[in-house]
């Protein structure tokens, strides 16, 4: 993400919103403290949640119903508003997810979407 | 100073590391050699899978080298590395470290090749003997010197409702906007 992502687009229109998480079960918020350093972007937002309510919340829209949305990388364009529930992203990458293999997390595949969204505005 | 945590090694080397460069550098006639902070990328899967390396290497005041290695993404810090040896522009250095999980010593060895400017080391990361990696390694600064600092950034708490990141999602509306859920560890 750092490395393809945030600093090869230095453009303010992009927003990136880190959610860290018990994905494996024992993680605390002092390790998301400490990951956060990871993603130093003044861009970047991050979150800290104790519980799987989020990812869990998630599964339908992304179309992994049974499989909580850690590792998944959501992209928005500038008209999603989030109502009721989550917007569905206009392009998603992840790790591990019973999904096609093009959407497995690819930093340069990523940027490239990032870039054509951005370029929409 | 690093804030972060210096290894016995770090510590112990820095009263001997500093005096040997210091008076290299005031010479004003070597050639930059292995000695110095070095990183590098071990890429497993272009754009997919990558990992940052960061190796020191230095010798002490009795002319011996020593060395450490961090892979920051496995929190690996200040791992020392053994058999180190400089023979021209050769470089090799074994980086062994005990597998918790699997509970076996991995052993990784590297062959490198200093570049005639000195400033990058071009090898082979053979890593656990099995596989081979390519290991690009670029001076960042002499030994002894600042490691580049992480910096933590504030860190939200986030309720069950989740109204936190709805508010800024919906606040930077108009904007590209992506939203990534992680394990820390």
């Amino acid at each position: 993400m750092q490395k393809y992502v945030l600093e090869t687009i230095p453009d303010d229109n992009l927003r990136v919103y880190v959610v860290w998480g018990p994905m494996l079960g024992e993680e605390e918020e002092k390790d998301a403290k400490e990951a956060t350093a990871h993603l130093p972007d003044p861009r970047v937002t991050h979150f800290w949640t104790p519980t799987h309510v989020l990812a869990e919340g998630m599964d339908g829209p992304l179309g992994i119903e049974g499989s909580r949305a850690w590792d998944t990388f959501q992209l928005f364009g500038p008209d999603a508003r989030w109502g009721e529930t989550p917007p569905v992203p206009a392009f998603m990458m992840q790790v591990n997810k019973p999904l096609p293999p093009e959407t497995r997390l690819n930093g340069e595949k990523l940027a490239q979407k990032v870039r054509e969204i951005l370029a929409t505005k | 100073m690093s804030r972060r945590t210096w290894s016995s090694f770090a510590v112990a080397a820095l009263g001997l590391i500093l005096p040997v460069w210091a008076h290299a550098a005031g010479t004003g006639a070597a050639q930059p050699g292995a000695e110095g902070l070095w990183k590098g990328c071990l890429i497993y899967k272009q754009a997919e899978l990558e990992a940052d390396v960061i190796v020191e290497l230095a010798r002490a005041a009795d002319g011996k080298w020593v060395g450490t290695l961090d892979l920051p993404n496995q929190r690996i810090q200040f791992h020392p590395l053994s058999n180190i040896k400089v023979e021209g522009s050769a470089v090799t250095f074994d980086f062994n470290r005990f597998a918790q999980k699997a509970q076996v010593m991995v052993e990784t060895p590297y062959t490198g090749t200093l570049s005639a400017d000195g400033n990058t080391i071009t090898g082979d990361f053979f890593e656990g003997k099995k596989s081979h990696r390519a290991l690009t390694l670029t001076r960042i600064g002499a030994p002894g010197s600042e490691r580049p600092e992480p910096r933590m950034a504030d860190l939200r708490p986030l309720s069950d409702s989740s109204e936190e990141l709805r508010a800024l999602f919906n606040r930077d509306a108009g904007k590209t906007r992506l939203l990534i859920l992680l394990s820390p560890t």
